[in-house]
């Protein structure tokens, strides 16, 4: 890609790749840190919810055991088994249907006996200092809910099902806004770069093939037009000296009807002129074309052949052709014009694999062998092979075995190979494919003897 | 007038062919290089006859281009175009133009002499109306305004009385007008008159 357009397009895929880049790492990132966060939540959930179950047994264990104690237990023994406990007390003359519980102060109350003249102070706070991780976490003796707004992040409240204890357990956290891990940030736009690299560079890839294919169909076309105006301009240079020719030629004939000898000659001298004036523009106009001398020189083959496989290889057309090389050692390299031995391989492989369009399982094969001093290329495919006629008139300008061929590709294979002191030959091969040989000189010394 | 073939072609070689092979029909050939030669030659010169071979298309102003111009000063000359790049188009142009014929370069001498000599006789066909034409205008320019306003009415089929009543005359004087105005056409009925006068008025 040397072209400053395709420099153009290049730099602006790069932008654009790293705006989509910059735009995924955003979003990526603002999920990922909400997700961390959102755990932060899950942990302080879980041990909100693991605090409430200790407490709610606590409380359950205190209404159990409070029917059976006499109140003349000792309290260091029971406080081994109960050491939320703190005291046990007889009570005298208090109702035993007033209120069972009765607050203390901060997370201790007493617990009311309702059959006996007993209570027992609980303290729940060495339960509730167990967990740091909350900003505030306290019990309310009461279930109304807590209506006053903390104003924390997060807020859990919760109340006990034991009807002589009904406590809410309520319970405030801040998120740890910067506590996230921020190492897995970097990992995550790394990838992401990755990611967007190899499929901008795949991207790439697809456009500069198709470019290439566009340019190639471009150049096709422009050689096709190139040919119809110099056709264009072939027929009008010669088309007037032919008119003249036939006209001199008709006009030569009534007067040899008229018995006027002299103006018959006058007239056949005068379109002899025009038939060289005819020849002398086909001469010009073929100068024009055989152009520049070629150079001949050591071409690999293989390299050769790789290059026009490449060019062929990404056609739809050629999906189901499977395509195979054998050169043998002593005849790895030719005497040739690089760019046009590529054309002729091009044609002869185009040809073939055009001609293998309707059979599934298409293939072809180059091998190349030494013989003499010369190098024999042969190049066979799995189609139809040639009718007779095309045997015949392969090489004619203007034949084309398809409806749609203009009938030059074979013609100039041909004089290529002629140019390059090569021969070309076409047969069918036994088993009824096309089989073209190609032979061109192996080295420079048998090139010139 | 006599016919004359006026050929322009600005290939040397069509040229002399072509008049070559005229010439030999006894023909008078003309020939010019270019579209502006044949102009500068005939410029005021509307009776041309003959008919005029015309190459389409030619450095400088081409066949079928001048055609197109408009104002074509040579009613009497059929075109007949010559041309190497016989398109469909082409030819609809050509046609639309009023050419007369249209032929494809190399040209058929058969068919090219068979078609000169119908040209030529479309173009005496053309001398002929045309020469009756003015013939007949300049008698219908020797009524005086009188007679001609006389005649317009009994042309509508009027009797004498009614035209009489109509220009506030006497019959009598219309009467004597229509004499004078058929004496001065030459002709010797109304019916007459009023042929010549539709003649007039087709052109």
């Amino acid at each position: 890609m040397t072209t400053p357009v395709n420099t153009m397009s290049n730099s602006n895929l790069i932008k654009r790749s790293i705006a989509v880049w910059a735009i995924v790492c955003l979003i990526s990132g603002a999920l990922l840190y909400a997700e961390q966060i959102r755990r932060q939540f899950w942990v302080q959930d879980r041990e909100f919810s693991a605090l409430y179950s200790t407490i709610g047994a606590v409380l359950t264990q205190n209404e159990s055991v409070l029917p059976l104690l006499s109140g003349d237990e000792d309290i260091a023994a029971l406080r081994k088994k109960f050491p939320h406990i703190l005291a046990l007390e007889k009570t005298t003359d208090r109702e035993l249907d007033a209120a069972r519980v009765e607050p203390l102060h901060d997370q201790q109350y007493w617990l009311y006996n309702p059959w006996r003249q007993i209570r027992v102070l609980i303290d729940l706070a060495p339960l509730l200092a167990t967990s740091h991780t909350f900003s505030r976490l306290h019990m309310r003796f009461s279930t109304t809910p807590d209506e006053t707004a903390s104003g924390a992040f997060w807020h859990w409240q919760r109340t006990f099902p034991q009807h002589t204890q009904p406590f809410t357990l309520n319970a405030d956290a801040e998120p740890d806004w910067l506590g996230v891990s921020w190492f897995s940030f970097p990992l995550v736009f790394f990838g992401w770069a990755v990611v967007i690299a190899v499929a901008s560079v795949a991207f790439w890839q697809r456009k500069a093939r198709k470019e290439a294919e566009q340019r190639a169909h471009y150049y096709q076309h422009a050689r096709l037009n190139t040919l119809g105006e110099i056709t264009a301009g072939i027929v009008h240079e010669i088309n007037q000296p032919l008119t003249a020719v036939q006209t001199w030629i008709q006009g030569a004939q009534r007067q040899q009807m008229q018995d006027n000898p002299q103006a018959v000659s006058q007239a056949l001298a005068a379109a002899l002129v025009q038939t060289q004036r005819i020849g002398a523009l086909l001469t010009r106009f073929r100068e024009h074309v055989v152009q520049e001398k070629v150079t001949l020189r050591d071409t690999d083959l293989a390299q050769c052949w790789q290059q026009v496989v490449n060019l062929l290889e990404h056609e739809r057309k050629a999906e189901h052709i499977t395509v195979s090389h054998h050169f043998a050692p002593d005849a790895s390299t030719v005497q040739a014009d690089r760019l046009w031995l590529e054309q002729v391989l091009h044609n002869i492989l185009s040809n073939a694999i055009q001609a293998q369009q309707d059979i599934p399982q298409g293939w072809v094969r180059i091998e190349s062998q030494k013989k003499g001093d010369v190098v024999q290329i042969t190049v066979t495919d799995g189609g139809p092979g040639f009718s007779p006629e095309a045997l015949q008139n392969a090489f004619m300008p203007f034949y084309s075995g398809r409806k749609e061929g203009i009938g030059l590709g074979m013609t100039l294979t041909e004089s290529l190979m002629t140019r390059m002191n090569g021969v070309i030959t076409l047969n069918n091969a036994p088993d009824g494919g096309a089989q073209i040989l190609l032979q061109l000189a192996n080295d420079k010394e048998t090139s010139h003897g | 007038m006599v016919n004359a073939i006026y050929l322009i072609d600005d290939d040397a070689s069509v040229r002399e062919s072509l008049a070559f092979l005229l010439s030999g029909m006894q023909w008078q050939v003309k020939t010019y290089d270019s579209v502006d030669a044949f102009t500068v030659a005939h410029q005021g010169d509307t009776a041309l006859v003959g008919c005029l071979l015309l190459d389409m298309r030619m450095p400088g102003k081409g066949g079928l281009a001048w055609l197109e111009e408009g104002e074509w000063p040579w009613p009497l000359l059929p075109v007949i175009i010559m041309t190497g790049h016989g398109t469909v188009d082409a030819c609809r142009r050509a046609f639309r133009n009023g050419v007369f014929e249209f032929f494809t370069k190399p040209l058929d001498a058969d068919k090219l002499i068979e078609t000169v000599g119908l040209a030529f006789e479309e173009s005496q066909r053309l001398l002929g109306a045309w020469q009756e034409t003015s013939r007949i205008k300049a008698r219908f320019e020797l009524l005086t305004a009188r007679e001609h306003e006389v005649l317009n009415v009994l042309m509508e089929g009027r009797s004498n009385k009614e035209a009489a009543a109509l220009l506030s005359l006497s019959p009598r004087t219309v009467e004597a007008h229509r004499a004078a105005a058929l004496t001065k056409l030459g002709v010797t009925s109304l019916v007459q008159a009023i042929r010549d006068y539709d003649k007039l008025q087709s052109v």
